[in-house]
């Protein structure tokens, strides 16, 4: 069963003299400590989904609570999934992209991947090596994981 | 409530008395209603006892939108050879601080109450130019400045000199009024609202649901009562003393203390009953630009909250609360905080069906009272007691009610008859235990011993 919150908790740093002995205990500081548990539920979130290159991983949103994670609030892991052509956009999709023929000829010469931490975007290179020189392709399909981690 | 000396309070009870009001303008003219030599006052500076009894100034709470009226004090002095035209004509007199104190034949002038202390606003003669009016009105009129300026770097507000302004509502209250409006600290009620915002309290001590980027020139009053009253519930009240000061909605954490018990010894006629518009319903939309606040004036939350017990009940309200909140954001926790004040607007304005003190079966009653004089000590925002056999219990059905605990909401004083009239606003607060508090040692925990108010 999946993690559902009714409403977006946001963080409220409590006092660690809040506790005091002789202070009140109100329903404010009950619903701190609520808020603040379900934060803590939701703080470090995880997404993932296949791309290809020169698309921008998706700001993603928490299934738990509809939170709209901001791209300062992301980072990303990838691996690689294919090092052909992909048959069409990806953007995230879950489904497993068909695998399409590699652009260039020759013998595989190397594969460059990465995914932008400031912006998000995808960017692969494939290169081949026939008839004496080198060919760069865009060709490459990657499974981006991005970790996600609300700021405030 | 006014605390004045024993001395002043015992002469204040008295059956048989005479007032003696007492007019201050700055340190440059004092006139009362009688002479002080003469009535035994001691140690009062020069005077001139050319004043007539004033009628005093009213203050207003809506308690809902949580605005306050800003009261007016108009203070004639009898022009007795020509001397106050010419005191007017010499000396720059508007924007000084006017006091209006009160004492009684006998004491010394140290014990004399302020009960009103207002900016001069303006002096005109009056008809016939017999005497000078002074139209006095209280510290609220200096937050109708409007704020253009960013109160960090002097310069104009504008997207690229945005003021950022977070925290509990007690902190923008504090920033605003010290920072944008310039007000001297000695103008605010410092200490209560430091306990107010501290945890002793456990209201807003660790609640900072605030974060404006304020990037337009605003009206200071305005925008407090829209943007930081309401979705608080705080309302505004001017002290006697003149200090700018914040009730909150519900009692302080060691409960609903009376501060004066209304009978029928000191009631003129009997109070006339009124309800307050039932509330079950609110609306809030937050996050304005975004949950940073960084571009555009859309809200990017929509929350309702509605009192079922209550809509069952009565069926639906005729009015909604609604807050647009260009301060309220998510990161911030805006959506636990709104569930609270909507909880506790539906605790006093819902009907009672939620409330620890019985049902009172409609809007919260309001009562009008009149009073004697010697009621002036109650101010507004007390919790005052009313016992009365003749007035009907709400609750019960009964004749009579005893020890209901209210709210202050309205205080009118007509000096100049004596009498007193107070809008007073019955919540359910009758019976409510104070708050629970924290323990010590091995029985950390309280939660058994009290409610959660």
């Amino acid at each position: 069963m999946s993690l559902t919150l009714s409403e977006s908790p946001g963080f409220t740093e409590i006092a660690s003299d809040t506790f005091d002995d002789g202070n009140a205990a109100t329903d404010v500081t009950m619903k701190q400590l609520n808020a603040n548990a379900a934060f803590a539920a939701v703080r470090c979130e995880q997404f993932w989904g296949y791309y290809r290159n020169g698309e921008t991983v998706s700001l993603p949103v928490s299934a738990a609570d509809a939170y709209q994670y901001q791209r300062s609030e992301l980072i990303y892991t990838h691996s690689w999934y294919w090092m052909g052509s992909a048959t069409g956009p990806c953007n995230g999709t879950q489904t497993p992209p068909p695998r399409g023929a590699g652009s260039g000829s020759g013998t595989l010469l190397g594969a460059a991947a990465d995914v932008n931490q400031l912006t998000g975007v995808v960017s692969t290179v494939v290169s081949y090596f026939g008839g004496g020189q080198q060919q760069n392709t865009g060709d490459g399909i990657l499974l981006v994981v991005t970790l996600a981690q609300r700021m405030r | 409530m006014i605390t004045p000396a024993s001395q002043w309070s015992s002469a204040n009870a008295a059956p048989l008395k005479m007032p003696i009001y007492a007019f201050a303008v700055g340190a440059e003219a004092l006139y009362t209603t009688h002479d002080l030599t003469r009535f035994g006052v001691t140690g009062a500076p020069a005077y001139s006892p050319w004043l007539t009894i004033p009628t005093g100034a009213s203050q207003s709470i809506d308690i809902v939108q949580c605005t306050s009226s800003i009261g007016e004090l108009q203070c004639e002095v009898l022009d007795v050879g020509g001397a106050v035209r010419q005191f007017v004509g010499a000396t720059t007199l508007v924007g000084l601080t006017a006091t209006l104190s009160v004492g009684y034949p006998g004491l010394s002038w140290a014990q004399f109450v302020p009960l009103h202390t207002y900016t001069v606003y303006k002096i005109n003669p009056s008809d016939g130019y017999t005497s000078f009016i002074f139209v006095c009105r209280d510290p609220q009129l200096l937050e109708k400045t409007t704020i253009y300026l960013h109160p960090e770097n002097g310069g104009l507000l504008s997207d690229d000199n945005p003021w950022y302004v977070c925290g509990s509502p007690i902190d923008v209250y504090l920033s605003v009024l010290l920072f944008a409006v310039g007000l001297p600290a000695s103008a605010v009620d410092l200490a209560w609202l430091q306990q107010l915002n501290g945890p002793a309290e456990g209201l807003y001590y660790s609640a900072r649901p605030f974060l404006f980027r304020l990037t337009e020139s605003f009206q200071a009053k305005q925008f407090l009562e829209t943007e930081v009253f309401k979705p608080s519930l705080l309302y505004q009240v001017v002290l006697n003393t003149g200090q700018l000061s914040l009730r909150a909605p519900k009692p302080p954490a060691a409960g609903a203390s009376p501060v004066f018990t209304f009978t029928q010894d000191n009631m003129t006629v009997l109070p006339k009953m009124d309800r307050q518009p039932l509330m079950n319903e609110a609306v809030w939309q937050f996050d304005s630009g975004g949950s940073d606040g960084s571009s555009g004036s859309d809200y990017g939350s929509y929350n309702t909250y509605v009192e079922a017990d209550s809509i069952l009940a009565f069926g639906r309200g005729d009015q909604q609360f609604r807050v647009d909140s260009k301060g309220l954001r998510t990161p911030c926790g805006a959506f636990w905080w709104s569930q609270w004040v909507s909880r506790r607007l539906f605790r006093r304005f819902a009907g009672g069906a939620s409330s620890g003190s019985g049902e009172l079966r409609g809007g919260a009653p309001v009562y009008n009272i009149e009073a004697f004089l010697m009621t002036l000590p109650v101010w507004t925002g007390d919790y005052v007691a009313v016992t009365h056999p003749r007035i009907p219990d709400v609750v019960t059905g009964n004749l009579g009610i005893a020890g209901r605990v209210m709210e202050v909401i309205d205080r009118e004083p007509d000096y100049q008859n004596g009498k007193m009239t107070y809008k007073l606003l019955d919540t359910g607060l009758t019976g409510l235990a104070p708050a629970a508090v924290w323990g010590s040692g091995t029985n950390a925990f309280k939660f058994g011993q009290g409610r959660i108010y």
